[in-house]
Parts: structure tokens; C-alpha cells; sequence
């Protein structure tokens, strides 16, 4: 057992509340959030980074929470899917509804969260945008209808 | 499974294999959702649900009214628990907004005289989800509760069961203006025996199905990231396991030291998944497909208090495996790589020709060139679900080695061994459609129209396919 391998207890912010932790600072936060808080709305996909399934934002920006150590969480603000809105009032999550985006949802909770920090960046993104920063994977093939409710929202916001 | 019981206090626990991510929607919950059809929350109900009449063990009514339908396969996106609501509201002239769907229970279908699988047998719980033998099935449910509500009315009223009209959960007897709901007659129908069971309209006359065009029910819990899938499910007292398996196929499990991280964070004991275990035989009508070649892979297990603890544990754990024969075949590699003689023809051939269309393009960016991205994915989001469905098809076809006659998936003859083997034939159009260029050069040549096509029919979609380096975080 090496000294890595200690529990200690780390304060975070998640969803504008504090809450303490008690793991191995090198816990992804990804597991964090599903396993010590209960938090299951952010999902486990790939596990190296590369499927967003588990995006979430620290500081306002999109982050893939299963490569990002609990370490580095602490002192920022976590927002995960469950504290997008408290009642599934976000424009993104309205459009999603409207549009019927979603097949069988599984990657869908990190992909709105990509999309929300996309257009908290840029409030009109042009499909090249969406292509950029929204570079979720979707097994369903969803992304024509993520794309278009992107922009539906996006004007929604606007209007 | 042998299993080390260390400190884990002969608690109960299920183990839940975190290492694998769950795709199924187990159950999803929304009791504040207004005005839509909903389901529920756990992944079945106890039978019937509180206040409520069970009509059939597909269908209970509440006293608010409310139609809940039992769904028996899981909803894997193709929208049967949306399709099931459709179906007995076509036929019961419920209110859409106050209808919900949860799971049939496959133990109360165990206990209950297969409720459930007496007309479709096991399949009831896994296939044919959206076939039209369920159709049948709900509808004639959804007329029967439908005639015995009216006849519940009738006898209250007095009047003849003809003379009464179903909507929107509403029953009315136009010729002296009562009306009542679905509840409220809803505990008296339940104990209703028709003399004669409905027939169902036929179809040209369907009002709803075919017609409206609701949204899949799961969609807001999805859009809150509520919805319930097999790896979100969560039991008291549960434990978490990280599962290792031979790295060869039939490999056995050689040693392994659990005393190095038995004293790791968490860590509470180790399961040895062993192959030569005598197991109980599986009744073969749950698998009329056969599962007889089905073995279990050998495989170790550290069980943790939580996930990550485990998986540190079991890669800090010394495991050794004998590989067997699974790893005597000649290595892919070698079949495939770059070093086999029929790569370096053909793909000596294909690389000019590459060059000569990729330069001819004017779209530099669909260059197939890969470039570094820190943030950006290995490999290019593409996947096989965009393929066109014949693509798939190909793949499957290939796959499960059948020929079905059609020019397009008819395997080139003088394509080596490893092509026509299934497994290799999916693996190379799984990896061409992602786009890798060794992967891609490869199935150009064996396919050398598709790619094209390919491209095209992407394009129809208004999608391009995304290469390295586009995706990533820019600033």
C-alpha cells in the first residue's frame, strides 16, 4: 500500500451545494458523483475521455469528469445534469423534449451538458461549432436531431 | 463464483459489474410531469399498483383515472414503452395524458401462471419488442378494459351497454346526460365478466395509431438525466465489483496475490468467475436460439465499497492468466497487418489511389490525414449506427456468414481467409466506418465502390464525416 492510497475527506461545490467527500484523491470525479453522492444522471461511458457520456462543467466549462481526479475539483463550481435546472426548465432540456432528441438517452445527459457550455460560449453556434465542441458520441446516431435543437435553443435564448 | 469473504459482515449485496456500462433503461420516474403520458420509476410495480384495479396483468386503472400498462421488454430507444401506450389507447379511449407505462414483472410472470408469456412464450421479455403479435395482444387488453368499464356504467345507470360511449377516459350516456370517468367505475369493472371478450376495430379504423405522433414518454426524465439504466439502479447496503476476464478467449485464470491489496481503501474480498463450475442448467426455452456454445470466460473480481476502489485494487493486483488455445490462432496482426503479403499488394495498389483522389479533392478538411489534438478524441466520432442500413445490414450479413443472394453483399472471391471469417468481416467494417486510414484503405479495397457511396449518403444526411483534429475543445 502505497501513500496514494489514502481516503481523505475533500469539500466540493456541486450544484451550488457543499458537500463532502471522503475517497482517494485520484478518484475521477466521474465516480464521485455516481458512487459517493448518488448521482447517476452523469454517466459512465468509456472511461478514458473520449465519449463525453460523463461531461459535466467545472467552471462553467464542459469537462470529461471520468479523467478529472477529485483532487482538482475542489474549489470549484461542479454542475452536473441533475443541477442543469432544477425542473428540467433549461431550454436546452425543453428542446430536447420538443424534439424527441433522444433515443435511447444513454449519452444524452453529457451531451446536454456539452451543448450548454457551447452556448454559454457561443450563443449562436454555427454547425461547425456544434460539431467542435459538441464531439459527444451517440450509438444511436442522434446527432442531426442534437444538432437542430441545439439551434432551436440557441433562439430560443435569443428571442 | 468462489467467493473470499473478508470484512464485508455477511451483509447482503449485489455485485454490480461497473466495468460494464449499462445501455438498457430500467425505469425512469416522474411524478410532477403533467400533462404527459409518463413511466414510472422502478423497474416494476408491485402488483396492482395502490388505488388502482388491475384489468388485465397488462393493464390497472387508478381511481384519478390514471391507465398504467405493464411493458415487458425494455425500452432500448426503439420506443416500445411509447408504442404500448399507443396500442391499448387506441382501443381503452383513454385520456393520453394520464397514461403511464412500467415494467412487467418476469418474477410475478414466474409466479403468476406466465401472465405475461402465455401467448408469446419467453420472447415475451426480450423479443420482437415491437412485433405485431403484441399489438394483438394489447389491443384485445385495451377493448376488453374498455367494455367492461362501460358495462360497469351500464349496471349503475341501468341502461344498455350499446347506448354508452368511451373518450378520453370519460363514459357518457348521451341520452340522459351522466357522465362518469374510468376511475370511478374502475373498482366495480375490475370484477366485470363479459359474457363474450371484444373484438377489436380493425385497422382502417384506428383513430390514434398511425395518426398521432407523441413524443417518446422517457424524454423528459432523459433531458434531466433522471431516467434509471441498469447501471444507475441502486440496492441497500450494495457494494461495488471491478471485473477482469482472460485476455485470451478460454484462457484460465493461472494465479493471482489478493493479499497485496486486500488491505487497499474499500477493498473487501475477490470473486473468481471459474468456467469449470458446475452451474444449474437453463431451462432452453428462455433461449430457443441455443446457448450451448455459451461458456463463462474465467475471470477475477475485486468486490469494494465503491467502484474506483476496486478497480485501483484490481490493477494493483499481481494476475497472471494461461492464455491457452485461444491464443495458438496466428495473431491479427499478421492476417492483417501491414506485414501479411496480401496487405502490401493491395494496399501498395489503394494508397495511390488514395493520394489521387484525396488530392483531388477540393475539401482539404476531409484529408485523411490524421492530426494531434490534445483534447481531441483518437479516432473520428463516426460510428456504424450512421452507416446507411444497408451498411449494417453488410456487416450482419457478413457477419453471421450468410449470403443472401444480393450482389451487394456478396463477399469478393478471391478475398483472403480472414475477410470471409464473420468475425473479421464486422471487425473490418466496424473499424472502416470509424474512419481509421489503415482501416479505411483496407475496406476500400475490398469494397472499393462503398466509400463513396458512402460519403454520399452521408452527405444527403448533411453530415460529414468528422475527421481527427476537428473535434477537441478550442479556445
Amino acid at each position: 500500500m502505497n501513500s496514494t492510497e489514502v481516503q481523505v475527506s475533500v469539500e466540493l461545490h456541486v450544484n451550488g451545494q457543499r458537500v463532502s467527500v471522503d475517497a482517494d484523491p485520484s478518484t475521477p470525479l466521474l465516480w464521485v458523483l455516481r458512487d459517493h453522492l448518488g448521482m447517476t444522471g452523469t454517466k459512465f461511458g468509456c472511461g478514458i475521455a473520449q465519449c463525453g457520456a460523463c461531461t459535466v462543467h467545472i467552471d462553467h466549462a464542459a469537462v470529461r469528469s471520468c479523467q478529472f481526479p477529485l483532487e482538482a475539483a475542489t474549489n470549484k463550481q461542479i454542475t452536473t445534469i441533475e443541477g442543469l435546472s432544477k425542473d428540467g426548465s433549461h431550454p436546452l432540456q425543453q428542446v430536447w423534449v420538443e424534439e424527441n432528441v433522444a433515443q435511447c438517452g444513454y449519452c444524452q445527459s453529457g451531451m446536454l451538458m456539452a451543448a450548454a457550455a457551447l452556448l454559454t460560449a457561443t450563443p449562436q453556434p454555427t454547425d461547425a461549432d456544434i460539431d467542435t465542441y459538441v464531439n459527444n458520441i451517440c450509438r444511436c446516431g442522434t446527432y442531426p436531431r442534437v444538432r437542430a435543437a441545439i439551434h432551436k435553443a440557441a433562439n430560443k435564448i435569443k428571442a | 463464483m468462489r467467493r473470499a469473504a473478508l470484512n464485508y459482515s455477511r451483509r447482503k449485496f449485489l455485485i454490480t459489474a461497473a466495468s460494464v456500462s449499462g445501455g438498457l433503461m430500467l425505469g425512469v420516474t416522474l411524478p410532477t410531469e403533467a400533462m404527459a403520458a409518463s413511466v414510472k420509476r422502478q423497474p416494476w410495480g408491485q402488483s396492482p399498483p395502490h388505488n388502482s384495479t388491475e384489468f388485465t396483468p397488462w393493464i390497472t386503472i387508478g381511481k384519478d383515472s390514471t391507465v398504467t400498462i405493464r411493458v415487458a421488454t425494455p425500452d432500448i430507444g426503439n420506443g416500445v414503452m411509447t408504442q404500448a401506450l399507443m396500442i391499448v389507447t387506441e382501443e381503452l379511449n383513454c385520456d393520453w395524458n394520464n397514461v403511464r407505462a412500467e415494467y412487467a414483472s418476469p418474477n410475478r410472470n414466474y409466479v403468476d401462471g406466465q401472465v405475461y408469456s402465455k401467448e408469446m412464450g419467453y420472447a415475451a421479455f426480450f423479443a420482437r419488442s415491437t412485433g405485431p403479435k403484441r399489438v394483438a395482444i394489447l389491443l384485445q387488453a385495451g377493448a376488453s378494459a374498455r367494455e367492461r368499464l362501460k358495462e360497469a356504467a351500464a349496471q349503475i345507470w341501468d341502461v344498455p351497454r350499446s347506448e354508452i360511449l368511451a373518450k378520453d377516459s370519460l363514459l357518457t350516456h348521451a341520452n340522459t346526460n351522466r357522465r362518469l370517468t374510468y376511475g370511478d367505475v374502475a373498482e366495480k369493472a375490475g370484477s366485470v365478466q363479459l359474457e363474450s371478450e371484444p373484438v377489436p376495430k380493425p385497422r382502417d379504423e384506428w383513430w390514434f395509431l398511425g395518426k398521432a405522433n407523441p413524443r417518446k414518454v422517457q424524454q423528459p426524465l432523459i433531458a434531466r438525466g433522471a431516467a434509471v439504466y441498469g447501471i444507475d439502479v441502486k440496492v441497500p447496503n450494495m457494494v461495488h465489483a471491478a471485473l477482469m476476464q482472460s485476455p485470451a478467449h478460454g484462457g484460465r485464470l493461472k494465479h493471482f496475490d489478493f493479499d497485496k491489496v486486500r488491505n487497499m481503501p474499500g477493498v473487501l474480498g475477490f470473486a473468481v468467475v471459474d468456467p469449470t463450475e458446475q452451474r444449474p442448467a437453463i431451462d432452453p426455452k428462455l433461449f430457443p436460439f441455443g446457448i450451448e456454445g455459451t461458456v463463462a470466460q474465467s475471470g477475477i473480481a475485486i468486490v469494494a465499497e465503491h467502484y474506483w476502489q476496486a478497480r485501483k485494487a484490481l490493477d494493483a493486483m499481481p494476475v497472471e492468466w494461461e492464455d491457452g488455445p485461444g491464443a495458438m490462432g496466428k495473431p491479427t496482426i499478421r492476417s492483417i497487418g501491414p506485414h501479411s503479403p496480401q496487405w502490401s499488394r493491395r494496399a501498395r495498389r489503394l494508397r495511390s489511389i488514395e493520394a489521387t483522389r484525396w488530392s483531388k479533392s477540393a475539401n482539404t478538411k476531409r484529408s485523411l490525414k490524421p492530426s494531434i489534438s490534445p483534447h481531441s478524441p483518437s479516432t473520428p466520432r463516426w460510428s456504424l449506427s450512421m452507416a446507411p442500413r444497408w451498411l449494417r445490414k453488410t456487416a450482419l450479413t457478413y457477419g453471421t456468414r450468410r449470403n443472401r443472394g444480393n450482389k451487394r453483399t456478396s463477399l469478393p472471391h478471391k478475398s483472403p481467409e480472414w475477410l470471409r471469417s464473420g468475425y473479421s468481416s464486422i471487425k473490418q467494417t466496424l473499424v472502416a466506418a470509424s474512419g481509421d486510414e489503415h482501416m479505411a484503405t483496407m475496406f476500400e479495397w475490398s469494397w472499393p465502390w462503398q466509400k463513396s457511396f458512402l460519403d454520399g449518403q452521408l452527405r444527403s444526411f448533411g453530415l460529414a464525416r468528422r475527421q481527427h483534429g476537428r473535434a477537441g475543445i478550442a479556445t
